[in-house]
């Protein structure tokens, strides 16, 4: 735990999950949206390797939270004044967590109905 | 910082950003900034929208056949395909190949962010298209 | 020739007890066209000014581009007044201190925090244990990798149109330090890059810079910081 976060608000290693994250998704993305096409389209679909898909999918998830993690932090450590830091990049965390528990419990749901 | 200055030294210091010449670049750059921050919001909102659905509170059609629902889709694909190019332009940047990381001046200059605003503004118009007068019916359920 | 300059009398601004804030007052001035000569430049423009009006202040030194004093903004760029052509600049001429420092007196700030992170990058080339019978040597091309980080003459245009520096001029080393601090970590002679790029990897000290470029594009001396940052990020990755 302590090493995390040392890993975690250090600026090296968030520069790499930044460009990291953004390469996958830079990719991820347009292949994505060619995959799903047909149901965006309305089209009756199934993907033809559900499985890649859903991995793909799962990375790019956890990926996209990394990369708005380390983006937004970015955003509030530029702006917000040095006196309020601590309690707001504290907040971010906690919606963060939030969301991520949300996101798993949601997913769950769908995969047992 | 801005205390520090202010403060301490209880110095007039001059920020008045609008008498201060911003290139090209720094203007992708804010862009990218905001677009991201929205990207957030738009991540959060989402996220409450699909729990409602999920406890069966409202319907996924609620979302993708009204207009505010319509306007959320926009502004997040919008974003989102903004973001993406500026992001892609601002990776070749960072990973240019050439040896000492010299990246050619036209990377940075007027032309190739105009690319990325033009090609950002055709994409909108092309999702406000699509969304306004049909084609999209939802995400994979 | 007109001129639009803003001006700061901390004097003046005490005894109005106003906020420091407002104490900065816009100035018109005009100078005669018959006494600007082809080829002058700004600076020139200024010292004859100040004959008008013997309160104007500005730094210079040099007068030549190489001691880096006499930065300003000039019509919303940070340019160097004694190298900044007259003819270039369209009328009224705007002049205002560079942005983000505590202006002390009209064009000049205080560049404390400037030199306070120069300082910090520890801009100094440790070759290790002193002996003074062994010379360092380096090869051409070694040499010539220090090739556009060693001319900065620390004149601070670059770090003070970098928004990075104006929101953590106490935190962000700003451009110009990071160039010399790449400067060192570069030189085939430094024995300690290693940690040099460790110091860095914190938030702040580098990684505030988001790739503006406004840096690059301030540079009167032609340098690329934003280069030798993108170089300093890659490095922490490749040389440890
Ligand atoms: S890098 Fe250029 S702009 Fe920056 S301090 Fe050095 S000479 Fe001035
Ligand atoms: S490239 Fe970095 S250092 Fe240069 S102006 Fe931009 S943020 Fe500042
Ligand atoms: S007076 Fe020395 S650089 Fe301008």
């Amino acid at each position: 735990m302590r090493n995390l976060a040392k890993i975690w608000p250090n600026g090296k290693w968030s520069y790499a999950w930044q460009q990291l994250s953004a390469v996958y998704l830079l990719v991820f993305l347009p292949w994505f949206v060619w995959t799903i096409w047909p149901a965006l389209m309305g089209l009756d679909y199934q993907p033809a390797q559900p499985g890649l898909l859903w991995l793909t999918s799962l990375i790019a998830l956890a990926l996209l939270f990394i990369h708005s993690w380390i983006g937004l932090r970015d955003v509030v450590i530029d702006y917000c004044p040095a006196r309020h830091l601590p309690m707001a990049i504290r907040a971010l965390s906690l919606v963060f967590m939030l969301m991520i528990f949300n996101i798993t419990l949601l997913l769950t749901r769908w995969l047992l109905l | 910082m801005r205390d520090l200055i202010g403060g301490r030294h209880a110095r007039p210091v001059h920020l008045a950003l609008y008498k201060i010449r911003f290139y090209p670049n720094a203007l992708v750059s804010i862009s990218h900034r905001i677009s991201g921050s929205l990207l957030a919001i738009c991540l959060i909102f989402g996220l409450m929208l699909l729990n409602a659905v999920a406890l069966g509170w409202i319907n996924t059609s609620d979302i993708t056949q009204s207009v505010p629902g319509k306007l959320l889709i926009l502004l997040t694909l919008s974003s989102l395909l903004f973001h993406w190019l500026s992001g892609l332009r601002h990776l070749i940047i960072d990973w240019w190949p050439a040896k000492d990381h010299q990246v050619p001046q036209a990377w940075f200059s007027g032309w190739a962010v105009s690319l990325v605003f033009f090609l950002w503004a055709v994409g909108t118009l092309l999702l406000a298209l699509a969304l306004f007068t049909g084609g999209f019916v939802g995400g994979p359920s | 020739m007109l001129f639009n300059i803003q001006r700061y009398q901390p004097e003046a601004a005490s005894a109005q007890q106003v906020g420091a804030q407002n104490a900065t007052y816009w100035q018109e001035m005009t100078l005669d066209d018959a006494l600007v000569k082809p080829g002058m430049m700004l600076l020139d423009a200024l010292k004859l000014l100040r004959e008008q009006d013997p309160t104007l202040s500005f730094r210079s030194s040099c007068q030549e581009g190489v001691c880096g004093s006499d930065a300003m903004q000039v019509n919303g760029r940070n340019r160097l007044s004694c190298i900044t052509p007259l003819a270039e600049l369209s009328q009224p001429i705007e002049l205002m201190p560079v942005p983000g420092l505590p202006i002390l007196r009209d064009l000049i700030v205080d560049m404390t925090l400037f030199f306070d992170r120069y300082a910090q990058a520890n801009p100094t080339l440790n070759a290790g244990k002193f002996n003074p019978d062994q010379e360092h040597l380096q090869s051409p091309a070694d040499r010539a990798k220090l090739d556009g980080l060693y001319e900065c003459i620390l004149c601070a245009c670059c770090s003070t149109s970098c928004p990075s520096f104006w929101w953590h001029p106490d935190q962000f080393l700003g451009p110009a330090a990071l160039l010399a601090a790449e400067r060192v970590v570069i030189d085939s002679r430094d024995i300690q890059p290693k940690q040099r790029l460790e110091a860095l990897s914190d938030p702040y000290q580098l990684h505030r810079c988001r790739g503006i470029q406004q840096c690059t594009t301030s540079c009167p001396k032609g340098l690329d910081p934003s280069r030798a940052i993108r170089q300093l990020k890659h490095q922490q990755w490749t040389q440890s």
